[in-house]
């Protein structure tokens, strides 16, 4: 008798297991929810957007609203512009710090130039400053005294003679 | 309570429309609420939505001429507005419809407005996985009990294609919680 009782809860039980869900042994409610209050709420919002805002004594004097499409040409316009003044600022002064850079070594390079060419020239016109001595002196020296070619110059008249030369107070400086 | 035709000449008159206005909310604002949320699934879009749709009622109040019921075409414009936003989420985060419909089943879980058992999660989840338009005709019959009569004046779709489509959602839902 029990073994039969077994047997029967057991077949019960496969029975169940094999049995398909259908939709409508499911109970029809509502899983969702809401907020507390929520519809009173809902209700007084919709209502401030709608009929409150309409009953308003005054309203704002409409503003002129540009298109959608002018809109956007004009920030694609602007986009360009700003692009545009950034290239060109760009390749004119691309770098301060650079340019000043490139600036100063053009500046050494050409006061180096002009050093050189400076520091070349000094002979030169140290026997060119030699030679009107010369002169100056066989002038003189004829008008007072027999030429001597051979004199050699005396090593402090040749000095008194730069100090007072022009050419060699310009060199002096540099 | 007022009645349709009582709401409509509220809704007509400049001097009575707003009166009329709180009427159509405070008759309307919970079956539109529910018909939203069931598509959306959360709250947040619903409350969202729904604002929007009496708002655009409100708008566009003069522009009823009662060729149909005034619940019908509340309901046109809620729906209207709840499958624009959906489309506007798909397009919005460039995903397919079946990952957005994916993510709202998978957000239901951590819902604190959702307050179902097992079976009922499950149930949710095989409505989701239903096309949209099914889905729609599946809510309305099952959930909001409407007529396929009144489904038909929504949709515009004819009886016999509204009683075939709820039948393919019941087998498919079906099909899905034996398959778990």
């Amino acid at each position: 008798m029990r073994n039969i009782k077994e047997e029967m809860k057991t077949k019960m039980e496969t029975q169940d297991h094999n049995k398909r869900i259908s939709l409508e042994d499911i109970p029809r409610k509502n899983p969702m929810t809401i907020p507390v209050n929520y519809f009173e709420s809902l209700e007084d919002k919709i209502l401030t957007k709608t009929v409150s805002t309409k009953s308003k004594p005054e309203q704002l004097p409409k503003t002129r609203t540009l298109s959608k499409f002018w809109k956007v040409s004009m920030a694609a316009a602007g986009i360009i512009i700003v692009i545009g003044v950034k290239i060109v600022l760009d390749n004119s002064h691309s770098n301060p710090v650079q340019q000043a850079s490139i600036q100063t070594d053009t500046d050494i390079m050409i006061e180096y130039a002009a050093n050189e060419a400076a520091i070349e020239a000094i002979p030169n016109m140290e026997s060119a400053i030699e030679d009107e001595y010369v002169q100056l002196r066989n002038i003189e020296d004829q008008k007072l005294t027999p030429i001597n070619q051979n004199k050699e110059l005396k090593t402090e008249e040749l000095e008194e003679y730069y100090d007072k030369s022009s050419y060699f107070s310009i060199f002096t400086e540099l | 309570m007022a009645t349709e035709q009582e709401l409509l000449q509220l809704l007509r008159e400049p001097s009575t429309q707003g009166k009329g206005f709180r009427i159509l909310v405070n008759t309307y604002k919970e079956r539109v609420y529910w018909t939203i949320r069931r598509m959306v699934m959360n709250h947040d879009d619903a409350d969202d939505i729904t604002q929007l749709v009496f708002i655009k009622i409100f708008e566009n109040l003069n522009s009823f001429r009662q060729d149909s019921k005034l619940f019908t075409w509340i309901y046109r414009i809620a729906i209207n507005e709840t499958l624009t936003f959906l489309a506007q989420r798909r397009r919005r985060n460039i995903i397919s419809w079946d990952t957005i419909e994916h993510k709202m089943s998978e957000n239901l879980i951590e819902d604190a407005y959702f307050e179902g058992d097992e079976v009922q999660l499950q149930l949710q989840k095989a409505v989701l996985l239903l096309p949209e338009k099914q889905r729609l005709v599946f809510n309305m019959k099952y959930y909001e009990e409407l007529k396929y009569e009144e489904i038909e004046e929504i949709l515009g779709t004819s009886i016999g294609a509204l009683k075939a489509s709820y039948h393919h959602a019941v087998k498919k839902i079906e099909e899905f919680l034996n398959s778990r």
